[in-house]
Parts: structure tokens; C-alpha cells; sequence
């Protein structure tokens, strides 16, 4: 199997929609194991954002950032509006650094205490 | 004369772990990224590593519990690469990690011998743990200037080794972070008391202490001589490069 690279930052207010998608749509494994990582402008919480970074299926890569065509792949679940804002405000980059991403957005770690 | 010296030199050509979790049943966990039968691509366990690249869904465990190490999510894997000879699973340090499936308290026992073959890049970060996000039971954090302990919840004397020279008793995150290089090595903590962890992960706790590192090794065992633990160490070190 192939597989290929990609990091993917969503806004916190569309974390459960990304989930709800990629639940839909990929064969990688339950998407609440997508992002986790908590990230903000300052390092303190809340979560601005959410990170997630790794190898994902060809399939599932081909509709990142392409709204119609992932709301044809979710089956029409979610409406597409939706989709094209979860896009608009979302960053995915294809094989990239995932830690200069993170920088380059001016965010950081939610760092807490143990 | 030169088997004895070879064997010697490198502690892993005549020592086998396997013999650490004798006889069969003894309590640890062994995962050992230089076997790559013990990768595979996904978390089931259907499609083995071939090379270098390749995404670890799944380690297996070769201490003879089956506790494999495991990430359902495809873009949470670590990443498996062969690389100046060495054979180690690449953790991003942004939301990569593997972890047992929950099994019983008492799986693992309270005397216990913790062996692990990093590299971290990272300078907050945490070497193991039993459940994400949850709870207070870890191994090995590093924080710039952390006063806590770096070990919590893993026994209450723990004796910190690096690349077979002592680093002290109990250390805090920060002594842990300044004893611990960027660069391969092979952490020993001993005194581990692990009778109450329900599973076993490294990776990603939280977001807070990420792991971007390579690891090479991770050997889980009952309690050693210090003859033994040098061998374990030697072992683990040659799998890196290393002479012990």
C-alpha cells in the first residue's frame, strides 16, 4: 500500500466537522486519533487549533482542499458550505515540516503542567 | 579468543533478550524495531514493513505477552526508517504514538528494569506512559526546567542510567532533560514499579510533552543483576551505533 504525507491544521470550531469527514470518507482508522494536538498563538490554552500530521491513503489525500469533492465522498452527510468553510479556513500541506507549519502560522503547543 | 572479544564488545551477539522474559510468563515487553518482522503498515497486523519509509501501525511484542504496540489512526503512526545502518520508529513529535491495547493491573509487576534506544529531538518531552492524557503514571520526562519528577507513578526509588554511566536517584524533568542527549542513547531507570499500569504507550500523552524522536528499542523486564543490565545496554547500544 501506498501511502502519502500530509499536515493538516483545522480551527477548533471545526474539529468535530473534520471528524465527522474523515470518518466518512477515509479508510485510515477512526479520525478522533486526528487531531489531538492542541495549539495556540501563545501557548496557553484554549486550543485555537488542531493539528494532525502523518502518512494518509492516496485516496484520501486526492480530496483534501476539493469541497465538492469530498461531499460527494462523505455521501452528502455534511452540506457542502460547510465543507468549503472547514477548507477556507483550514491549512494542508503535502509533504512539509510539520513543526515549521506550526511556526510559520504563529502557533504554538498548549503546553500544561503535568 | 576473538568470538569472546566480539561477544563481549558488542553484548548482543551471544546475549538474547528473549531469555530475559524466561521462563515463559515472566512479566515485560519487548519491542524490537532491528527485527523488521515485527512491523507492520497497518494496526492489524496484515501488511508487514518492506522498507525503509513505511508507516508502523502495528510492533509487535516480543517478549511473549502479544502486547503489540498499535495506532489505529494512519496519520497518527509513527514512521519505520532504515537509516545509517540502523534500524528505528520515527515519532513526530506533533501527534504520532503507539500504545498496547488496555490489558490487567498487575501484567506488569512492581520491581521491574526500563531500557529504551532514543534519539529525541525534542526538548519537552516524555519518554513513556500508561494512558494518554489521563492519569499520572509516566516514565521520563524532559522539561527545561521542570522541579517535578521526571518519573511519576512508576515506583518511588528509580534509578536513571544513560549510555551505562549513572545520572541519579529520582531525577526532576530538568536534571532527566540535561542528562538526556539529543542524540542516539540508551536510557536504563531501574526500581520500576509498574503493578498498576493497564497499558503501555509512547508518543503522544498530550500535547504538552510530544515525542520527536527515533526509537530503536524498548525493553520492559523483571528486575536484573548489573551484569545483566550492562548486556541489555550493550545490546540495545549496538542496535544504534553504539559501544557500551
Amino acid at each position: 500500500m501506498s501511502w502519502t504525507h500530509r499536515t493538516l491544521v483545522v480551527p477548533a470550531a471545526y474539529r468535530d466537522l473534520a471528524w465527522t469527514l474523515a470518518n466518512g470518507i477515509t479508510p485510515g482508522g477512526p479520525a478522533e486519533g486526528m487531531w489531538t494536538t492542541e495549539l495556540s498563538a501563545t501557548g496557553d490554552e484554549p486550543a485555537t487549533h488542531y493539528i494532525s500530521s502523518g502518512y494518509i491513503s492516496p485516496e484520501s489525500a486526492a480530496l483534501l482542499g476539493n469541497a465538492q469533492a469530498t461531499y460527494d465522498a462523505a455521501g452528502g452527510q455534511v452540506p457542502l458550505a460547510d465543507i468549503e468553510a472547514l477548507y477556507a479556513n483550514s491549512v494542508i500541506r503535502a509533504d512539509e515540516d510539520p513543526h515549521a507549519v506550526i511556526a510559520e502560522l504563529g502557533l504554538q503547543f498548549v503546553r500544561r503542567e503535568l | 579468543m576473538h568470538r569472546t572479544r566480539l561477544r563481549t564488545r558488542a553484548g548482543g551477539l551471544g546475549f538474547d533478550p528473549a531469555s530475559l522474559f524466561l521462563p515463559s510468563g515472566a512479566k515485560g515487553l519487548w519491542y524490537d524495531q532491528s527485527d523488521i518482522s515485527t512491523g507492520f503498515q497497518d494496526s492489524a497486523g496484515t501488511t508487514p514493513q518492506t522498507a525503509s519509509g513505511q508507516p508502523t501501525g502495528r510492533r509487535s511484542d516480543k517478549s511473549g505477552k502479544t502486547a503489540a504496540v498499535v495506532q489505529a489512526t494512519s496519520a497518527a503512526r509513527p514512521t519505520f526508517f532504515i537509516a545509517g545502518g540502523f534500524n528505528y520508529d520515527s515519532l513526530d513529535g506533533v501527534d504520532d504514538s503507539y500504545s498496547t491495547s488496555a490489558f490487567s493491573a498487575g501484567t506488569l509487576t512492581s520491581n521491574m528494569d526500563f531500557f529504551m534506544a532514543v534519539s529525541r529531538n525534542n526538548t519537552q518531552c516524555m519518554l513513556a506512559y500508561n494512558t494518554a492524557g489521563s492519569g499520572t503514571q509516566y516514565i521520563g520526562v524532559c522539561s527545561e526546567a521542570g522541579s517535578s519528577q521526571s518519573s511519576v507513578g512508576a515506583g518511588t526509588t528509580l534509578a536513571y542510567n544513560i549510555n551505562g554511566t549513572s545520572a541519579g536517584t529520582n531525577l526532576t524533568e530538568a536534571q532527566f532533560n540535561t542528562a538526556l542527549p539529543k542524540s542516539w542513547a540508551v536510557v536504563q531507570i531501574t526500581g520500576v514499579d509498574l503493578s498498576d499500569w493497564t497499558a503501555f504507550a509512547t508518543g503522544l500523552y498530550s500535547s504538552s510533552y510530544p515525542l520527536e524522536a527515533g526509537v530503536a528499542g524498548i525493553i520492559i523486564c523483571p528486575a536484573q543483576t548489573d551484569a545483566k543490565r550492562a548486556q541489555i545496554r550493550r545490546w540495545l547500544g549496538a542496535k544504534v551505533g553504539l559501544s557500551l
